[in-house]
């Protein structure tokens, strides 16, 4: 746990201790990273149409000729 | 609401013995557990969806229409699944021919206006192991010259008071591709997938996620319709699409999301570094704030900006008829500015309505270091209308 934690404060700012009761923002919709999966699929998708670059979202997803 | 019922019951209960301060504690600390899930990415409600997303290029080139519904669900209190399928109609003229006959570089449309559909279908089933999970999924993407069929599969962990997730996970591809005029003809192409990836909640108003992604791909990648006509001096060389055979990728996603109490508005910051084995470095860097309005009212403007290195094989001229070689833009280098605008309406606890436009541009000059000389400009505009109902 040290190790994860020491890597973290390195990398991602630190092993915060953010209690459930104090989680209300988070949870608030707009805190989302997708809010809406079928809009966040096809933004992704035109984008992979149209540069070499994609992925890093997830696993999975599918392949298609326009690319 | 019964969450919070049950708390001040709880706490009117033991009123002899506790103070009325600490029963206001008590109902106060349940309050922000009501909207939380039990378990981090856990589906608490079903939700279901649908999408109409419309896309088209300037000049008269590309345009799609893409209807998509989903569904997610807890179909036991173990077990969830996501469901999603897509239906694109596209029509228009794709690039064909590059040439430099007359000095400069001409990027020339097919001259048959295509119309083609594309048909996708996702599905994941998740099971959930006390505060763990693990999930399977397929994804099925067929059009008339190509098919792709994907399997995937991840966990995922929480740590430390679920204030950190870790996920791992794989997939693999298999692509089948034909050739429109030669039905005998057939490609195929193996990709595999690995992932992993961390979320942690930094403050009370901050949340991280860092991904990385591995994905080593074998097999037929040419464009079979794009063909290269180069005149240098007096040879004339005709030259179709060929890439390596194999492409090995890492992309490496860091996305954060931070709450201004102050203004009731989330801002959300994504980066995104891109390698792969054909040469191309990229960069992508997104940026986004989401303002609630009033009750019902909320708007999301974005803007994205996107550069990218050629592919080393990749030149608008090729003085050969035959070895590796691409024409094809998406190979160049060049940069990309994206800005949107989503605007969504909550009516009641049940139905969010989304609309969405945004426009999205290319350009040499607009890289990161110096673009492709003579890429053609590219200009595309995109509309969506998404409709969600919570059950």
């Amino acid at each position: 746990m040290k190790i994860y934690c020491l890597l973290s404060v390195l990398v991602m700012g630190g092993c915060a201790n953010v209690q459930p009761w104090q989680r209300g923002y988070l949870a608030k919709p707009e805190m989302a990273f997708d809010p809406n999966p079928a809009t966040a699929a096809q933004m992704q998708h035109m984008y992979a149409s149209k540069e070499a670059a994609s992925g890093g979202y997830g696993v999975g997803g599918g392949g298609c000729g326009c690319n | 609401m019964a969450w919070v019922g049950e708390a001040v019951a709880a706490t009117e209960a033991a009123a002899p013995l506790r103070s009325t301060l600490h029963a206001l504690a008590a109902a106060a600390a349940a309050l922000p557990l009501v909207s939380l899930p039990v378990r981090a990415g856990q589906i608490e409600e079903t939700k279901m969806g649908l999408n109409l997303f419309s896309y088209q290029e300037r000049d008269g080139r590309i345009g799609v229409l893409s209807p998509t519904a989903w569904v997610q669900a807890p179909v036991a209190r173990d077990l969830d699944f996501e469901a999603r399928m897509t239906f694109d109609s596209v029509a228009g003229a794709s690039p064909q021919f590059v040439s430099n006959e007359g000095g400069a570089i001409v990027h020339t449309l097919s001259s048959a206006s295509i119309r083609e559909w594309r048909k996708e279908a996702m599905f994941k089933a998740t099971r959930w192991l006390d505060d763990d999970s693990l999930s399977l999924g397929a994804d099925v993407s067929s059009e008339h010259d190509y098919l792709s069929q994907t399997l995937s599969a991840d966990a995922r962990f929480d740590f430390l008071n679920k204030n950190v997730t870790w996920a791992i996970g794989a997939s693999v591809t298999g692509d089948a591709i034909s050739f429109t005029g030669f039905p005998d003809v057939h490609e195929k192409r193996l990709s595999r997938g690995i992932f992993t990836g961390i979320t942690q909640i930094l403050a009370p108003t901050d949340v991280l996620q860092s991904n990385l992604a591995f994905t080593g791909g074998k097999g037929y990648f040419d464009d079979h319709y794009e063909y290269t006509l180069s005149f240098l001096g007096r040879r004339v060389f005709l030259h179709r699409d060929r890439r390596p055979d194999t492409r090995h990728s890492l992309s490496w996603l860091t996305r954060w999301k931070h709450y201004v109490p102050a203004l009731g508005a989330a801002v959300g910051l994504d980066y995104r570094y891109y390698r792969d084995s054909w040469g191309i470095r990229s960069h992508m860097a997104e940026l986004s704030w989401h303002q609630p309005l009033s009750t019902i009212w909320s708007v999301r403007p974005e803007l994205r900006y996107y550069t990218q290195s050629a592919a080393s094989f990749y030149s608008a001229t090729i003085a050969s008829s035959s070895g590796v070689g691409s024409s094809d833009t998406r190979l160049a280098a060049f940069g990309a500015l994206t800005l949107a605008v989503n605007l969504s309406a909550r009516f009641g606890d049940r139905d969010t309505l989304e609309i969405g436009a945004g426009r999205y541009v290319q350009r040499a000059s607009w890289r990161f270091g110096a673009g492709s000389a003579d890429l053609p400009r590219f200009d595309a505009a995109y509309a969506l209308l998404g409709w969600t109902r919570a059950f």
